[in-house]
């Protein structure tokens, strides 16, 4: 890799990880950041789809203070593996296998995507999980995220029609393997900022600066651009919350008080799939949209070291 | 010859150049291309393409494993835009199952498709986990990350030699029957193996898929199988034009 041509961004309240470790899992080797002391009782953070680890630079030091903090850059993402394929099944997998490599029941923190993977992970896993934390990861709405700005209306499709879209999109992506470049981090920062609006400075490019990487052409994206074609299966959102009655471990589930790009659901919804869980605690974070523990760290970590006490 | 499926090296091979409308062949779960009965190259409408999906035969490994149907259907999707030709499909187990995917997603271009019995053929069943009960799911699949794991052992066992273990996840994946419903209703006329049913068990998703696609026919034998495909094929050309 080349010398960076620019110095990390800095931001008061973050603090890069003490250490970090790799790991073996199904094929892929995953990168796992840590903070705190190694013998406090371990906790586990999963980030959301297109994040990375250092996205918890804010949260996970506040969580430090009383437990062992490992963040898992998830299979795709900041620098765990490149694979070939995803599926939601080896996110999930992956971390149970995390759970197995630390070797004592863990807390469980997952945001969006990664929400609702550890909540699966306990489910897999029950007598490797204490207590689950599902920041703004409850799913998609029952109508999905299947519509694409400018695609065709896929509701008016039969599934097999919107298959062949989906083939369509997967023909142009097998041939293209990298991101495109932008030509400084500053535009990098920009896209981001479009798509989550309410990311701001000096936050947004010290996280930014992390989940990509410069090379001869530019600023790309670290996570695998193969995770933007998606998949296709079967899938529908109403499997979600019936799945969640296997819930044994308590849960604390976090929405901001903000309407956001990415969450949170409509209330309703989102009391309906709760339903599901059993042991439920719920909380909303103010000022925050989707991106609770970057908005409100300092708010977020005292919730949680709250909940995960008692 | 070599598709690239991302980073995967995909082999098509062609077992019978020609020209004209091609049979592509789709093998089972951990069989692969070298497999296919030779008397299936009596075809003589065009050429015969048979296809090595991910982790199978000469084609390469998925990094990471993660298998299922649709990303075999991908693979087979890239064949279909290199011969860039109308085809007929013969597909086997899993084949089957992305053979209907595909007849049912690429209607203009896959002009009949026929469904043999084969390892993959049923899948993970057509109730999603929360709908069966959790005795039911163990024994199936087994408990936790462990279970997933003896699964992947026991099942690979028979798989070809260089196959991945990891493809024995189309063994456990999920065909819900309004999903089959779609793909054989939009697809031509189909031609289902008349042994499925009599030694095993026929899956839901096979039976959903005869109940309800257009005119289904049932095959015995691979001149009976040729026989029908090529009458199917005449018709759909016929209709298309």
């Amino acid at each position: 890799m080349l010398a960076r041509s620019m110095q990390e961004p800095r931001h008061p309240d973050a603090v890069a990880p003490e250490r970090e470790s790799s790991i073996e899992s199904h094929g892929a080797t995953l990168r796992l950041h840590e903070w705190g002391d190694p013998k406090a009782p371990p906790l586990v953070l999963a980030h959301g789809m297109f994040d990375h680890s250092r996205g918890f630079d804010l949260l996970a030091p506040r969580l430090a203070e009383k437990y062992r903090v490992v963040a898992v850059d998830a299979r795709g993402h900041g620098d765990s593996d490149w694979c070939d394929s995803y599926t939601w099944d080896m996110d999930v997998f992956d971390l149970v296998n995390v759970t197995r490599w630390i070797d004592e029941p863990v807390h469980l923190v997952g945001h969006s995507k990664g929400g609702g993977q550890v909540m699966n992970a306990a489910c897999m896993a029950p007598d490797r999980v204490r207590q689950v934390v599902n920041l703004d990861g409850f799913g998609p709405p029952d109508d999905g995220f299947f519509q694409r700005p400018g695609g065709p209306d896929l509701s008016r499709m039969s599934v097999a029609e919107r298959c062949a879209n989906y083939l369509d999109r997967r023909r142009v992506a097998a041939k293209r393997n990298a991101w495109r470049p932008y030509a400084s981090l500053a535009d990098l920062v920009a896209r981001r900022h479009q798509q989550n609006p309410m990311l701001e400075e000096p936050w947004l490019s010290y996280f930014v600066f992390h989940g990509a990487r410069e090379d001869k052409d530019g600023w790309r994206w670290k996570s695998d651009p193969h995770n933007a074609a998606g998949g296709f299966g079967p899938f529908k959102p109403e499997w979600i919350a019936p799945g969640w009655r296997k819930l044994r471990a308590p849960l604390l589930a976090v929405i901001g008080s903000e309407a956001d790009t990415w969450g949170p659901l409509p209330e309703e919804l989102l009391v309906g799939r709760l339903d599901n869980v059993k042991h439920l605690e719920r909380a909303t974070v103010e000022g925050a949209g989707h991106f609770i523990h970057m908005q409100q760290p300092a708010a977020t970590a005292d919730l949680l070291l709250g909940f995960l006490e008692h | 010859m070599q598709l690239l499926h991302g980073r995967v090296p995909i082999e098509l091979h062609c077992l019978k150049p020609a020209q004209g409308e091609a049979l592509l062949l789709l093998h089972a779960l951990g069989s692969n291309a070298e497999a296919w009965r030779r008397d299936l190259l009596a075809w003589d409408r065009g050429p015969v393409y048979a296809l090595d999906f991910a982790g199978h035969g000469k084609s390469g490994r998925v990094r990471g494993g993660a298998y299922y149907p649709e990303y075999f259907l991908a693979d087979a999707d890239l064949a279909l835009e290199t011969i860039d030709a109308p085809c007929v499909l013969i597909g086997a187990g899993v084949g089957a199952y992305v053979a209907l995917l595909m007849a049912g997603s690429r209607p203009t271009e896959i002009r009949a498709a026929a469904l043999l019995d084969g390892p993959g053929l049923a899948g993970g069943g057509s109730l999603p986990e929360h709908e069966l009960a959790p005795e039911e799911f163990e024994q199936k699949f087994g408990v936790g990350i462990e279970g997933f794991e003896r699964f992947i052992e026991e099942e690979s066992r028979s798989y070809g030699v260089g196959t991945d273990p990891l493809v024995a996840q189309c063994e456990r994946d999920i065909r819900p029957l309004d999903y089959v419903e779609s793909f054989a209703r939009d697809a031509n006329p189909l031609v289902f193996d008349d042994s499925v049913g009599r030694a095993s068990v026929a899956p839901d998703w096979w039976r959903c898929a005869r109940d309800v696609g257009r005119a289904p026919e049932r095959a015995q034998g691979a001149p009976d199988l040729l026989e029908r495909l090529a009458r199917l094929a005449t018709a759909a050309a016929r209709d298309a034009t």
